[in-house]
Order: C-alpha cells, then sequence, then structure tokens
C-alpha cells in the first residue's frame, strides 16, 4: 500500500470532514470520483479500473477514522464491476450518478422522519452543522411559518458557528448562540436535541464531532430526548482495532505563553447515551438501532464476500 | 579624510547590521543616520534633501494600493481561482503558480506575490502529497525575476527608476522585458527537467488523481463562499488598469510615477471607502520600510557629501575604460553582492556612483553607457534569487513555509537556487553584450 497517497488521502478526507461536514464530503468524494474517472488518463481495461478502484478501496479501508458512508460508495462501484461483465469508464459514471442521487433521496427521507419529531418542539437545541439539517430547517421553517421553533446554536468552533448561522439566518429561523460549555445554563429550554453523527460502529458506538459527548451526558442527565441524524450508510461493519478518534498536539500562542494543546478528531460515546437514531429508514431507539444495524451488516457482508476475489486479483 | 571614515564606518557597520539580522534594518538605518546628523557629518537640510521623495512616494503609493486590494479580497479571490484552475494537476500547478507569480511579481512588490501565492503552493502541493519545497523554491525565484522586468516590480528597479531621470516605467519595459522572459522560459525548463519525478502529470493513477480532486473539491468549496462582487471587480480592476496607464503613458503626460502610484491608492480607497477599514490599513502599510528608505537615503547621502562615492567611482574608472568590461563587472558585482547581503543599500550607494561615473570619460561619451543601469539592475534583481537572505521575499516565503512546517535550510535553498541565479546572470550578461554590441 502507497503509505504516503494513504497519509494524504486521510488529511484531506478528515480536512473536508471537519471543515464541512459529512453530507457534504459523502458529495465530494462522489464527484471527486466522477471527476478523476474522467481526467484518467491511464490504463482504461476493465483488469486496469477494477485494480486501480480496488487499490483506492483499500486505501479508504485503512484510513481513520473509517467513513463507512464512503466506502459503501466504492463497495457499490466495485459491486458494479463485478456484477456487469461489460462495465467501462461509461457505465461506472453513471453509477456514481446513481449514487449521489441516492445520497439525495436518503436525505430527503431521513427529513422527513426527523420533521415528525421537531413539529412538537418549540426549542431545539443543534450542534451539528449538515446538508441535511440544511434541508430539515428549510422545511421546519416552511411548515411553521409564523410560530417557527427556537433554535439554540451550540456554539463550538468558530468556523462551525458561523456556519450553522449562515443556515439559520438563511432559513429565518429565530436563534441564539449559547457556547458549548454554558448549555447547562439553558437546559431547562429545550424540548429536544438534535446532532449529526459520523458513523456508527461494529460496538454500537456513535463517532460524532467533538464536543457532542459531553453536551450527550448533560441532556441524557436532564432527560431531553437527543437525537443523532444518521443515514444507515454510515453504519461502519469492520472489527476496530485502532482508537476510531485520534488526537494530536498542536502548539498555540498567546503574547504570553506558547502552549501545547490537545486536540481530538471525534468524540465516541455509546448508542445507548442517545434516544434514538434519525435515518432514511424511521426513528430507531438504540435497541432497534442494534436490531437494524445488524440486519444491514448481514448484506453488508454478502456484498464483501463478492467483491473479494477483486482483492485477490483473480480472474472474474 | 576623518569625515571619510567615519561616513564609511556607520554605512559599513549598517550593512554588517543587516548581515548579521540582530537588529531590525530599519533601526539600523535610522540609528545611522541620526548619528550622521548629530555628528554633523551631514546638515540637517542635507539630509532632509538626500531623501527621495519619488522613491518613497512611489512605495507609499503602491502599498496603500496593494493593501487595498488585499482588503476587499482581490488577492484571496485570485488565489482560489488560480488553485481551481490548476485541476490540481501537479504540472499545472508547477507551470501556472510560478508563472502567476512572475507576473504579479512585475506589478506588485514581491512580499506581497509571495504573500499571496507561496500560501497557495503550499497548500496545494501539501494537498497533494507533493513535497512542496521545489514547488515553493519556484515561487521564489519566480518572484524575483517577474519582479525585474518593470519599474515598480522590485525595490531595486524603483530606487534607479526614481533617482535616473532619464529612465522610466517604458524604458524598463522596452530594456528588461526580454532578460526576464527568457529567463522565466529558461528557469521553468531547467526545473521541470531537474525535477521531472515530481513536476509532472499524475493522471494516470486512480489515487493520486482522486486525491487531487478531493483538494480541489476544498477550494470549491471556498470559492463559492468567497464570492467577490462584479462590482468590485470592476472598480479594482479599473484602477489597477488606471495605474499601468499612467505609468506607461509619464513620457506623454509627465505625472511622475509616485502621483500615479499615490493617486491610484487614494481612488481605490474612496472607492471602496465603505467597504475597508481605514484605520486597519494604514496600519498595515510598511512605514518600517519607507524609514528604512528614508534612513539608507541620508547615510548615501552623507557618502556623496564627503566624496566616498566620488571616489568610489574614480576607482571604478581606474578598474577598466572599457564600458561593456564594466557593464559585466557591474552586473555580475550587484548579483554577488546582492546575494550576499541586501540589494537595497547596494543599489542606494552604486545609483550616485555610477551618475558620476558616466559623467567621466570614457563612459561619458559612449553612447551605449546608459546599459549600466541595465546591468545594475539586472544584478540585483536576480542575484536576489542567490541566497535565502538575498531578497525580503525570500524571507518571507520561507518563512510562510516554516510556520506550515516546512524547514528550508540555506544550503538546501543555495543548492537549488545558485544554478538559477547562474543562468540568468549568463542570460543577462550574454543580452547585455549583445545591445552593447549591436
Amino acid at each position: 500500500m502507497n503509505t504516503q497517497l494513504l497519509k494524504t488521502m486521510n488529511e484531506q478526507l478528515l480536512s473536508l470532514d471537519r471543515t464541512y461536514g459529512a453530507d457534504a464530503l459523502a458529495a465530494d468524494f462522489i464527484q471527486a470520483l466522477r471527476a478523476t474517472l474522467e481526467q484518467y488518463t491511464g490504463e482504461t481495461s476493465q483488469s486496469a479500473l477494477q485494480s486501480g478502484l480496488v487499490e483506492m478501496y483499500h486505501l479508504l479501508l485503512s484510513s481513520r477514522p473509517r467513513m463507512a458512508n464512503l466506502i459503501d460508495d466504492l463497495r457499490k462501484v466495485l459491486l458494479h464491476t463485478k456484477r456487469d461483465a461489460n462495465f467501462s469508464l461509461a457505465s461506472i459514471q453513471a453509477e456514481l450518478q446513481r449514487l449521489f442521487e441516492r445520497k439525495r433521496e436518503r436525505r430527503q427521507e431521513s427529513v422527513a422522519h426527523a420533521k415528525s419529531l421537531l413539529d412538537q418542539s418549540h426549542t431545539i437545541l443543534l450542534h451539528s452543522y449538515s446538508s441535511t439539517l440544511n434541508i430539515l430547517l428549510k422545511e421546519i421553517a416552511t411548515s411553521h411559518p409564523t410560530d417557527p421553533p427556537k433554535i439554540i446554536l451550540a456554539g463550538q468552533e468558530p468556523h462551525k458557528t458561523e456556519r450553522m448561522i449562515a443556515l439559520l439566518q438563511k432559513h429565518d429561523l429565530p436563534y441564539r448562540v449559547v457556547s458549548e460549555f454554558a448549555i447547562s445554563h439553558v437546559l431547562e429550554e429545550v424540548d429536544l436535541a438534535l446532532f449529526g453523527g459520523l458513523s456508527l460502529t461494529n460496538e454500537m458506538q456513535l463517532i460524532m464531532g467533538p464536543g457532542s459527548a459531553s453536551l450527550i451526558s448533560q441532556l441524557e442527565a436532564a432527560e431531553i430526548p437527543r437525537y443523532v441524524l444518521l443515514t444507515t450508510n454510515k453504519f461502519s461493519y469492520w472489527e476496530e482495532n485502532t482508537a476510531p478518534s485520534f488526537t494530536e498536539l498542536r502548539e498555540k500562542k498567546t503574547p504570553t505563553a506558547t502552549y501545547m494543546k490537545q486536540v481530538f478528531s471525534h468524540d465516541v460515546l455509546p448508542i445507548a447515551q442517545l434516544t434514538g437514531i434519525i435515518s432514511e429508514k424511521g426513528v430507531h431507539t438504540p435497541t432497534e438501532s442494534q436490531e437494524l444495524f445488524t440486519t444491514l451488516r448481514a448484506t453488508f457482508l454478502q456484498e464483501e464476500q463478492e467483491i473479494a476475489p477483486l482483492s485477490s486479483g483473480a480472474p472474474q | 579624510m576623518m569625515s571619510q571614515i567615519f561616513v564609511v564606518a556607520v554605512f559599513v557597520s549598517i550593512f554588517i547590521g543587516i548581515l548579521l539580522d540582530k537588529v531590525d534594518k530599519t533601526l539600523l538605518a535610522a540609528a545611522g543616520a541620526m548619528i550622521l546628523v548629530l555628528s554633523g557629518a551631514l546638515p540637517f537640510e542635507a539630509a532632509i534633501h538626500a531623501i527621495d521623495f519619488d522613491t518613497i512616494g512611489l512605495l507609499l503609493g503602491m502599498m496603500v494600493f496593494v493593501e487595498g486590494l488585499t482588503a476587499v479580497g482581490v488577492f484571496r479571490w485570485f488565489s482560489l481561482q488560480l488553485g481551481l484552475i490548476t485541476k490540481g494537476n501537479p504540472l499545472i500547478i508547477f507551470l501556472l503558480v510560478s508563472l502567476s507569480t512572475a507576473f504579479l511579481s512585475a506589478f506588485l512588490d514581491n512580499v506581497t506575490t509571495v504573500l499571496i501565492l507561496a500560501p497557495l503552493m503550499i497548500s496545494l502541493t501539501q494537498g497533494i502529497g507533493l513535497p512542496p519545497k521545489i514547488f515553493l523554491l519556484s515561487v521564489i525565484f519566480m518572484s524575483n525575476i517577474g519582479g525585474a522586468a518593470t519599474m515598480i516590480g522590485d525595490p531595486p528597479n524603483i530606487l534607479i527608476g526614481s533617482q535616473v531621470d532619464s529612465l522610466g516605467f517604458v524604458d524598463f519595459l522596452q530594456f528588461m522585458t526580454a532578460p526576464v522572459l527568457v529567463s522565466m522560459v529558461l528557469i521553468t525548463l531547467y526545473l521541470k527537467f531537474m525535477k521531472s519525478d515530481v513536476i509532472r502529470s499524475r493522471n494516470d493513477n486512480l489515487g493520486w488523481l482522486f486525491t487531487s480532486n478531493l483538494m480541489l473539491s476544498d477550494i470549491r468549496h471556498q470559492a463559492q463562499s468567497f464570492v467577490l462582487p462584479r462590482a468590485t471587480q470592476i472598480k479594482a480592476g479599473f484602477v489597477f488598469a488606471l495605474v499601468i496607464l499612467g505609468f506607461l503613458l509619464h513620457p506623454v503626460t509627465h505625472i511622475e510615477p509616485p502621483v500615479v502610484a499615490l493617486t491610484g491608492g487614494v481612488l481605490l480607497l474612496l472607492l471602496f471607502h465603505k467597504e475597508i477599514d481605514l484605520h486597519h490599513l494604514f496600519g498595515k502599510v510598511e512605514w518600517h520600510t519607507l524609514l528604512f528608505f528614508a534612513g539608507l537615503f541620508i547615510v548615501v547621502g552623507a557618502l556623496e557629501e564627503v566624496g566616498v562615492l566620488e571616489a568610489l567611482s574614480h576607482v571604478l574608472v581606474s578598474l577598466t575604460s572599457n564600458t561593456l568590461t564594466l557593464i559585466l563587472i557591474v552586473l555580475w558585482s550587484s548579483a554577488i553582492l546582492s546575494a550576499l547581503v541586501d540589494n537595497i543599500p547596494f543599489v542606494a550607494v552604486m545609483i550616485p556612483v555610477l551618475k558620476d561615473l558616466l559623467e567621466q570619460e570614457p563612459f561619458a561619451s559612449d553612447p551605449k553607457s546608459y546599459l549600466l543601469w541595465w546591468a545594475l539592475a539586472l544584478g540585483a534583481c536576480f542575484g536576489g534569487n542567490g541566497s535565502i537572505i538575498g531578497a525580503s521575499a525570500n524571507v518571507v516565503s520561507v518563512g510562510i513555509a516554516q510556520a506550515r512546517g516546512i524547514s528550508i535550510s540555506f544550503l538546501e535553498f543555495a543548492k537549488e537556487a545558485l544554478p538559477i541565479t547562474f543562468i540568468t546572470i549568463v542570460i543577462s550578461s550574454i543580452y547585455l553584450i549583445l545591445l552593447y554590441t549591436i
């Protein structure tokens, strides 16, 4: 495996996820794949294409944290090359377009399920930005033109908070920002809290944005409903040997001191701490989520078995 | 005699102080100037007279103009658009960003150019897993090469153009474009050839190509959220065109370059007075650079006052009576000294020396002796590539790299820079020889 390529790809994926959110990254991933296939000048025989895609698949599997939805997309592409004996660059492009459209459908379906919950809430606590949230807020604003729910935005890193503010202003929803470390002061106002998530692991742990875990713990103690928006293609079925979140030390400078700050890429918490997951298939309690996970994992394992020969270089 | 020794000692001390880099060069120049005035080596009125306000005005005008463009987001927009056009292709990144650096350097000061393009080059190359050093070095080299093309592109040219009445913006374009263009092409080919393992398209590799497209996604997001309003583009473009036109039409309008630059700066601020925080902008003007120049002019004025520069010109005349030989001496010595020390004090001293020399025979009656100015300009500008300390743009770029975890040592820089500097000075030598003999 090309370690330099792995490192670079991993850094790019993390940077996009951190800066623009998981949904944007998923869309960027597909678009980047499409652009890649358009610009590709190497060998375009079926074996060469498969080999290149398999290499990328292994790179994605080796990235940390594992981005299950991206791996799922690439697996679908590999399945296409396995199932269609006449596959070509053009057919792969068509498959990618189909996957892109399916993403949109999943988001719409998730939004419909989330809206049914939010319609009953007067004050909603929001934490994580996502394009699904953008659609959800638009739906809320449209269906509650005169009496929209109030939004309390848990303020985090400035660029993330600013993006959330842009969304709320765009949809003309009343909001105020409270720093995530001060949320305990406003808990009694909150009817429901909504978070974004990166992935649900085999160990039934949610990988979420930094800061989510402490907020959720407070909400749990106050018995306030707390949900995470997570489509099923973000379920991560692999056995994890390494920590899903990573940490690094960054040098920070102030006028009077230079110090090292430890930062973490993600928070990891058991799904049991949440009231439920909102996916394109509905709203699921932790127990229901586990059942759904098990069902979908069986499909995943079948698909993995189907594409396994591609990795071994066996004739297709 | 004593006064000459004293003034030379002050000047040499400033030079050494700049080299040692323990004290800011502005302080050194200002302190040197004050010492000379306080000691009576140069009367105060003479000191004020020695300050070339054409140079100061031109620098100030361009600084205000450039800061204004920065404040309204023109350069950020430009770098994002440039990033998109490269499509993440290493070869296009190298060509487009390097050549854009050269072009921008011709019209903006080199430090501003590298402040815009060095971070872009680092982001693009690191973003696609390329070793950034050689790409960053190409930006540095091109900033010094491109900056030589016009009167406003590099401080040595600003000094020469402002203080030599017979040379204007058009003259710089006329005489400097050819060696600059040839150098740009040859150095680009040289770098491409020497680093062909890195500076090449990777469109034949799915993984790397995909990584490039991922990086482009980031730039696309940034470009989408950073929109430069059409009105801003038009207003900024209009003022930019006006300033360049002002420089070009100087032989006709007789409007001096500093007036053009200051007018452009003020006009830009007027057009964008609602968008720009004036106090913040004026805080970013490099007043310390202007003070450095003022101090330097006073010190050079003192050297002139006590006759040191006249003596130096006699020494040069005694070296050779052949103009072409002297041209080549000036070219190569300018290049070598520019690589080793700050080229601005050197050029500041050489201008009055050459002025004096050109009044002496046989140079006074040689119609091609004006080529000495181009030798000085080419040597000082291209020589700035010779070492990390050879030009401010080099120091700034290496600092930007350091802040991003990329370390470029003095020797590393020299290893890449010396052949390039040598090539450009050889090109300049051939050019000047051709101009002299044809």
